[in-house]
């Protein structure tokens, strides 16, 4: 995992809490990096899931509404940071769409041993949007939480349905998107 | 856990984080510049392929231009062959195949150019007999040998009829110079060649008119002249002087005229008796002239020595010194002279020059001289017919050489013609 995702991981539970909770929950994880991650460097996504569990043990959160909340405040640097993938879309599914096909291939460019999730997406009808995650890693919730983000951003009335599929490694889900008032 | 621990850590880390990201930085930037070298080695290839490729573009643009050249070079050459309907004009490849047939062709043999073209060798124009005989395949032998070789053969036609055709073949090559065939143009001289014989049998006729004409003249001529000194010897009594110098005059009138006829006796015959070729030594010619001529001692007559040695017809050569000689002896002014003989190698030639001290002619003359019966003085001041040097240029000009003059009043004339150095093979295509 990018050192990019704890950075920002790091910023997020500082905006909302503190940092003396960051540094009690890397503490508390025997962390190899030592909690010390630099954007442009990978690290083992275990270090994530260590703290993301500290962190709910720490605050009595559940741990998928952290990756859910996580998330969505992801979504929203995304969208500062890169701003050339989010203005030409117009919608939701259409963004959504383009993760796969386009994004995740520009990305794949920056960092070639990025380990990327996979979307497979299919257009159901105009007001309904089927996307199926696969993923190495247990971050089901953090594609919610993205999912939803986006859904914040165009300011559209999407509700999104779950499904997760049981699988020997890693995660996978099928999310139905689904356009309200109109469906 | 006081804040300035936390600080103090979140430092650590901080610090730490650097430190890698400078690592990886590095790294990267050293896969970078190893990427850039990679990337100006692609370009310096690219550059030389581009540089080969506007190379190879250029030369296929001068490749387009010059098959655009020789593509117009065909089509003039194309509309010369369809134009030229007099002449066949028939390309062949080295075993003799024909390979280009022109409109002159069609017109000549009847074949269309898709009956013969790749389909038929030359020997479908020739003779049996010719091709049988070898001398087709002699022809073109000597034109690989020679370059070139010129013929004419009984050609025969679609419709197998045959004409005469004059025919010039030469040797083709490509541009490396590897002989690669022939070209062969011939015309139709079938006509002319009618017209040929015509003229030999004209000119024969014309001969044996000339040969019968003066002998039957001469016959009477001596009758004339014995009868007028019988009449003489008969009368000697009975004639006033003023009778027998009228009878003396008839006399001379009858002898002049029997040497006009021999004149034209002689320029009808003049080049045509026997060519017999042999090596000659000029110095004899001019002795033997001299001897026979025999001017006594008045007359001065000398030449270089040695002279010429050439291959040639002796007996005509012999003709043009002793008139020239004679010549230059019966119009000199003076009873002594003197005559002198020049030679001068010119090439293919030798030039001979006659010149004396004689009175000069003036140049309005020097045409008229040479023209058969014109005399510049009347006959009673000089006896003289005005063959001789019409004689002198008829045979020169057979020989294939030519006669001059010049003259200065008062000083001398000198009388020039030029010899080949080895006879011409038909020196008389008439005869």
């Amino acid at each position: 995992m990018k050192g990019f995702m704890f950075n920002q991981f790091f910023d997020y539970v500082e905006q909302t809490m503190s940092y003396s909770i960051i540094d009690k929950i890397i503490g508390k994880c025997n962390l190899e990096s030592g909690g010390a991650y630099t954007s442009i460097g990978t690290y083992s996504s275990q270090e994530m899931l260590s703290l993301v569990a500290a962190l709910s043990e720490e605050t009595n959160q559940p741990v998928h509404q952290i990756l859910l909340n996580y998330g969505e405040y992801l979504f929203g640097i995304f969208c500062k940071k890169y701003p050339q993938f989010i203005q030409e879309k117009s919608n939701v599914f259409q963004f959504l769409s383009s993760v796969e096909t386009y994004i995740h291939t520009e990305v794949k460019k920056f960092y070639k041993d990025a380990q990327l999730p996979h979307f497979a997406c299919t257009q159901v009808s105009p007001d309904q949007f089927i996307m199926v995650y696969t993923s190495s890693r247990p971050l089901t919730d953090l594609a919610e939480g993205l999912i939803s983000g986006c859904i914040k951003y165009h300011q559209e009335d999407i509700t999104i349905s779950r499904e997760d599929i049981a699988v020997k490694h890693g995660a996978k889900a099928k999310f139905t998107l689904t356009r309200k008032g109109r469906a | 856990m006081s804040d300035y621990d936390i600080l103090q850590r979140r430092l650590e880390r901080e610090i730490q984080a650097r430190k890698e990201a400078e690592d990886i930085s590095e790294k990267k930037m050293s896969e970078l510049y190893c990427l850039n070298q990679k990337l100006e080695t692609a370009l310096d290839t690219q550059k030389k392929n581009s540089t080969a490729l506007k190379l190879r573009t250029h030369e296929l643009e001068v490749q387009i231009s010059k098959t655009e050249d020789e593509r117009h070079a065909k089509s003039t050459l194309q509309s010369i062959l369809a134009s030229t309907i007099e002449y066949s004009i028939i390309a062949l490849n080295m075993e003799g195949v024909i390979l280009v047939w022109n409109e002159g062709a069609r017109r000549n043999y009847g074949y269309v150019a898709e009956e013969v073209v790749k389909k038929h060798t030359i020997q479908i124009l020739h003779t049996e007999e010719d091709v049988r005989s070898g001398r087709v395949g002699e022809f073109l032998l000597q034109a690989y040998q020679e370059g070139k070789a010129e013929g004419v053969f009984q050609r025969v036609r679609k419709d197998r009829s045959q004409f005469t055709d004059s025919v010039n073949v030469s040797l083709r090559r490509n541009e490396s110079g590897y002989t690669i065939g022939y070209v062969i143009i011939s015309k139709n001289i079938t006509e002319s060649k009618l017209l040929e014989e015509q003229l030999i049998k004209s000119n024969r006729e014309l001969e044996q008119f000339a040969y019968i004409t003066s002998h039957d003249l001469k016959a009477p001529l001596r009758a004339i002249e014995r009868l007028s000194s019988w009449i003489e010897e008969d009368n000697i009594d009975k004639l006033d002087e003023k009778s027998k110098e009228n009878l003396a005059l008839l006399r001379q009138r009858t002898s002049r005229m029997a040497n006009l006829i021999d004149g034209i006796l002689q320029y009808s015959r003049a080049g045509r008796v026997d060519l017999d070729i042999h090596l000659v030594d000029t110095k004899e010619v001019i002795q033997e002239v001299i001897d026979s001529i025999n001017p006594g001692k008045k007359f001065t007559i000398v030449y270089d020595d040695p002279m010429p040695v050439l291959t040639a017809a002796k007996i005509p050569m012999m003709q043009v010194f002793a008139n020239l000689i004679s010549n230059s002896i019966k119009h000199h002014h003076r009873q002594r002279g003197t005559i002198s003989i020049h030679a001068e190698d010119i090439g293919n030639f030798y030039k001979f020059l006659v010149a004396d001290d004689g009175p000069g002619i003036e140049p309005v003359y020097f045409e008229k001289i040479f023209v058969i019966f014109q005399t510049l003085k009347s006959r009673d001041e000089l006896e003289a017919t005005g063959i001789g040097l019409s004689i002198v240029k008829k045979i020169v000009e057979w020989q294939g050489g030519e006669v001059n003059v010049e003259s200065t009043l008062g000083k001398g004339t000198t009388f020039s013609f030029t010899w080949p150095k080895s006879p011409l093979k038909a020196n008389n295509p008439l005869e």
